[in-house]
């Protein structure tokens, strides 16, 4: 495997790494992720979103950087808060809350923190591997993807979801369906024409999915915070002292196989298109107490140290691999990869197969950088969990205004169009009806960013195939296997609803 | 799960009776209308521009109205579909309520509608009035509907972050807003 | 909650608030939230980050600002077909401080055969910049060597062109080509020089029509090159024949030569109002050209600086003029492609 990697690039980014400017953008964003991931209600997705414009002035491998190191902190952070307060940063940390809050109640959220902060590094640190060993062949492969192939790769990445998420089929695909249609507004590739632009200049271009983004996961979540609200309850009394991030050490390597599941669970579910760090920690969770002895598993939830091993150790392993489709396709599987993609083009770089061979060494660089990061998870966390949890105290009622502010600013910078402030209005309300009526929000982010994928694959295909279906269908292997997947897909979800 | 379950219509033939859920039209309603100005927009255009598009319309159209009939409509009655809808991962999570007297009230149906509202007012305020008025304002709104009473912190805040992000996005950024 | 029971507490938080947004009005109305440094010029690239034009512009504003004594910013407004970034254009105010660089025939297409709101007469002209001539390429294993042998080829077997944008000089070259020899082609938009190159690298088109700098001249060897739509051989792409040394004389514009140019617009009316600015900005980018370290880094862009072409504000206009006589002569050919395809 590893004689496939490109020895050039892999010195090009160890280069790029050793640059005191891209460690401090490492320290820095470790810092910041951990810090925004612990506010409630602030997802990975929002901290990558909010603080992509910010990266604006830097040079793009330091920017990506930042960034990926944001992305792997708020994962962890969003634990801090489920451990505090019973209120989760961000989805992916919902079944951390129930035994992790057990354990503050009993006095022991030092414990319970110390624990978080060791699965999280080492399971991302297992996770980044997993990345460094298959993107490299991966994006080879995906280079022999023609016109066909890509169209069918987005159809595949789309008819994946419901089955990854378990939801409606129905659903996910008119949400994907209409992304995609989303996706075709403005000038068409060929004869460039307008399409359903409002006779809005800016939208020639098409809709920004970064500004759809942002309404689906910035102002859609700051709609339903303003609803469900959240619980501040902080009087519990908190052992303190080394002893207790000894116990957290002893209670992990104690338990290695349970850590282990967790991040195998992790990583398989977070290269899945449309499943993240919200649907590992359930199934790694269920999973620990299938596992368990019947004794034990009715344990769970009481403020057993095995549920936040469950739930931790999954929920940091689906970084890595989430960015496997993310930087070898071009296909993010969730909404902080996405956003993530979305910085990667905002910066000049072309995500897709190709992106491996045109900037290797900074692709290389930011995998590289996962595993500076995820050790800093340990170092912060072990060190200043304490300290960071005391953001998870700020009052919701700052939060929501400021966010709000936030995602409207935001989707305004992502390129000066005033009309992408009310795509983001429209999207924000559009999100909250999907997420009332269980639409899987992903399934229409990736619409609009396979929109231009799956257009002109499919448009250049069918031309250069003769215009006939079976030779358009059956153009390769790879589209045969594909056509094969999507079927399989389909049916799996069928059998499952 | 208070106050937003839009009405379950019973539309009752011969023996049988057939519930409509109302609310879950919404979404393939909205993606009706679009698409219907979709066509409306598009059907002058030329077949090379339309060769994706076009399918693509009519698929989207042809799920829309599956999942409308799927999921809206349930012949016999009874086991209203609604009560067992899940929700996402995020709205699933329901907090074991152990709050204050002084939350209750606070987030409600009412004030989430207020803050789309508010949200809504904000960016059609924003260029006749300009970025840090609307901004402040809108922060100070949206603290008072949230509950803050401290007019120390009101203002202090309203200011400070709208000035704060006018320094970061509009100075150094350039973002023209 | 109810505002009718208004305390004390909430009166004061209402007057403090309403003082802020005073305050901030007050602020927004003095021009204090204006931007500190005007200062710059702003640089249109109608163009995403890191294609030909793109480079262009960037190259050429360091030297550039060296001379204005102001800072360039170069912002992106791809889309449209250049459409987005033209309206950027169009809409800004003609004070000197925003240009553009932009490419003919592209440019003329926007108002031609999309519906663009300006016109030739809404921008003034400040100088070309490169002329790359329209060319033919196709993969190695064909069983034809320069554009006659295609042509012949495609006239038994029809065939497949790649272009690198919907309306501009590459969809012309093929469309003239078609109708010159009643050829049965598919043509297919590329989207950008990089896609053309792909595509014929790939083998998935017969041949695929680009300009030799845009093709990127580091792929010599990897591709076959047909012909370029001149009367003379061009300079950049070794050992590739002129469509007049083929006989291909009876296309059209082979005389004038079918290119692409690249070439500085400034809004309309900067020139009848502020000659002085309008005059420093054509010095200052004309001396551009004498610059040795603009010169270095233009070689260093796949020899640019081979066909670097300056003409002043004058020329330019005439060349637009012409360019745009064209694209209206063959504007019949275009439109048959359009609808009846």
């Amino acid at each position: 495997m590893f004689g496939l990697l490109a020895p050039a690039a892999i010195d090009g980014a160890l280069g790029i790494l050793a640059s005191p400017y891209v460690l401090f953008a490492i320290l820095l964003g470790t810092a910041v992720g951990i810090v925004f991931g612990a506010i409630p209600g602030f997802s990975a997705t929002m901290t990558i979103i909010l603080f992509t414009p910010v990266t604006i002035p830097f040079e793009p491998t330091t920017a990506l950087i930042f960034l990926v190191s944001a992305y792997g902190g708020a994962v962890y952070g969003g634990s801090i808060p489920a451990i505090l307060i019973n209120t989760p940063g961000a989805p992916g940390s919902i079944v951390t809350c129930w035994d992790g809050y057990e354990l503050t109640k009993q006095g022991r959220a030092i414990y319970a923190l110390a624990v978080s902060a060791i699965v999280s590094g080492l399971a991302g640190l297992i996770a980044a591997t997993v990345l460094l060993i298959f993107a490299p062949p991966i994006s080879e492969f995906a280079l022999n993807f023609g016109n066909p192939e890509m169209f069918l790769l987005a159809v595949f990445a789309l008819t994946i979801i419901p089955a990854a998420k378990g939801s409606s089929l129905s659903k996910a695909l008119l949400a994907g369906a209409f992304g995609l249609l989303i996706g075709t507004v403005g000038n068409d590739p060929q004869l460039a024409q307008p399409r359903a632009t409002f006779g809005q200049t800016a939208l020639l271009e098409g809709v920004d999915f970064v500004v759809v983004l942002i309404g689906l996961f910035v102002l859609a979540e700051v709609f339903w915070l303003a609803y469900r609200g959240t619980v501040v309850t902080g009087d519990h009394t908190v052992q303190r002292g080394v002893s207790e991030v000894y116990d957290a050490a002893r209670a992990v390597a104690s338990r290695p196989a349970a850590f282990l599941r967790g991040a195998l669970i992790g990583t398989f579910i977070g290269a899945l298109p449309g499943a993240g760090a919200d649907v590992a920690n359930f199934v790694s969770y269920n999973e620990a107490k299938r596992w368990a002895n019947d004794e034990l598993a009715d344990r769970f939830g009481s403020g057993i140290i095995e549920g936040v091993i469950a739930a931790d150790s999954s929920n940091n392993a689906t970084q890595g691999s989430a960015l496997i489709p993310t930087l070898t396709l071009g296909i993010p599987g969730s909404g902080a990869t996405a956003a993530l993609l979305g910085a990667i083009a905002l910066h000049g770089l072309n995500p897709g197969p190709a992106l491996f061979d045109s900037s290797g060494d900074i692709v290389y660089a930011m995998i590289l950088s996962l595993f500076v990061g995820n050790a800093l998870i340990l170092v912060y966390g072990l060190a200043g969990s304490r300290y960071f949890g005391k953001f998870a105290y700020i009052p919701i009622r700052y939060i929501i205004p400021s966010v709000a502010v936030l995602a409207v600013v935001g989707g305004f910078a992502v390129r000066n169009a005033p009309v992408d402030l009310y795509i983001v209005l429209l999207f924000g309300l559009l999100g909250v009806v999907l997420v009332v009526y269980d639409y899987p929000l992903v399934s229409l982010v990736l619409g609009v960013i396979l929109g231009d994928i799956a257009e002109s694959g499919f448009v250049t295909g069918w031309l250069l195939t003769g215009e006939s279906a079976a030779a358009f269908l059956f153009n390769s292997y790879i589209a045969i296997g594909l056509l094969v997947l999507i079927a399989l897909s389909l049916v799996v979800t069928a059998i499952k609803n | 799960m208070t106050g937003i379950t839009p009405p379950v219509v019973t539309v009752a033939a011969g023996s049988r009776t057939v519930e409509i859920d109302t609310g879950e039209l919404l979404f393939p309603g909205l993606v009706l209308a679009f698409c219907l100005f979709y066509y409306w927009d598009t059907r002058a255009l030329p077949e090379l521009s339309m060769l994706y598009a076009g399918p693509l319309l009519y698929a989207t159209i042809a799920l829309a109205l599956v999942t409308a009939a799927v999921q809206a409509v349930s012949v016999g009655g009874g086991d209203g579909s609604s009560d067992e809808r899940v929700e996402s991962a995020a709205a699933a999570f329901d907090p074991d309520t152990d709050a204050g007297p002084d939350d209750e009230g606070i987030f409600t149906v009412r004030s989430a509608a207020l803050l789309v509202a508010l949200t809504a007012g904000y960016v059609l305020a924003l260029e006749p009035i300009g970025f840090l008025t609307a901004t402040v304002a809108f922060l100070a709104a949206t603290l008072y509907l949230f509950g803050e009473r401290n007019p120390l912190a009101l203002a202090g805040y309203s200011l400070g972050f709208a000035v704060g992000v006018w320094l970061v996005f509009v100075q150094w950024l350039m973002i023209p807003l | 909650m109810s505002s009718t029971d208004l305390g004390r507490r909430e009166f004061l938080a209402a007057g403090v608030t309403g003082l802020s947004v005073t305050a901030a009005y007050g602020a927004d109305a003095l021009g204090v939230t204006e931007r500190f440094d005007e200062q710059r010029v702003t640089a249109i690239v109608p163009w995403a980050q890191g294609g030909g034009t793109d480079r262009s512009m960037r190259i050429t504003t360091p030297a550039w600002s060296d001379r204005l004594g102001i800072e360039f910013v170069v912002e992106n407004y791809p889309g449209g077909s250049t459409q987005v970034g033209g309206e950027e254009l169009y809409n800004a105010d003609p004070d000197g401080t925003t240009v553009a660089m932009w490419n003919m025939p592209q440019m003329q297409a926007t108002w031609l055969f999309q519906n663009a709101p300006y016109q030739m007469e809404s921008f003034d002209y400040l100088g070309t910049h490169h002329w790359d001539p329209t060319m033919w390429f196709a993969p190695p294993d064909r069983p034809y060597d320069d554009l006659e042998e295609f042509v012949e080829y495609a006239r038994e077997n029809g065939a497949t062109v790649g272009i690198t944008s919907a309306i501009g000089n590459t969809a012309l070259s093929a469309l003239l080509v078609a109708e010159t020899y009643d050829l049965d082609l598919t043509i297919v938009n590329m989207e950008g020089g990089s896609g053309v190159r792909q595509a014929v690298l790939a083998g998935d088109v017969d041949a695929g029509v680009n300009q030799p700098w845009a093709f990127n001249p580091d792929y010599v060897g990897d591709v076959l090159a047909l012909g370029s739509h001149t009367a003379e051989p061009q300079d950049l792409w070794p050992d590739t024949p002129s469509f007049a040394d083929l006989g291909l004389e009876d296309v059209p514009l082979v005389e004038e030569g079918l290119g692409q140019w690249k070439l500085v617009v400034v809004p309309g009316g900067l020139r009848e109002n502020h000659p002085d600015r309008f005059e420093r900005l054509a010095e200052t980018y004309s001396a551009v050209f004498d610059d040795e370290s603009f010169l270095t880094e233009a070689g260093n862009q796949g020899g640019l600086d081979e066909i670097l072409e300056y003409r002043g504000p004058d020329e330019t206009a005439a060349e637009v003029e012409a360019t745009s006589q064209f694209m209206e002569t063959y504007a019949d050919v275009v439109e048959n492609f359009i609808y009846d395809e």
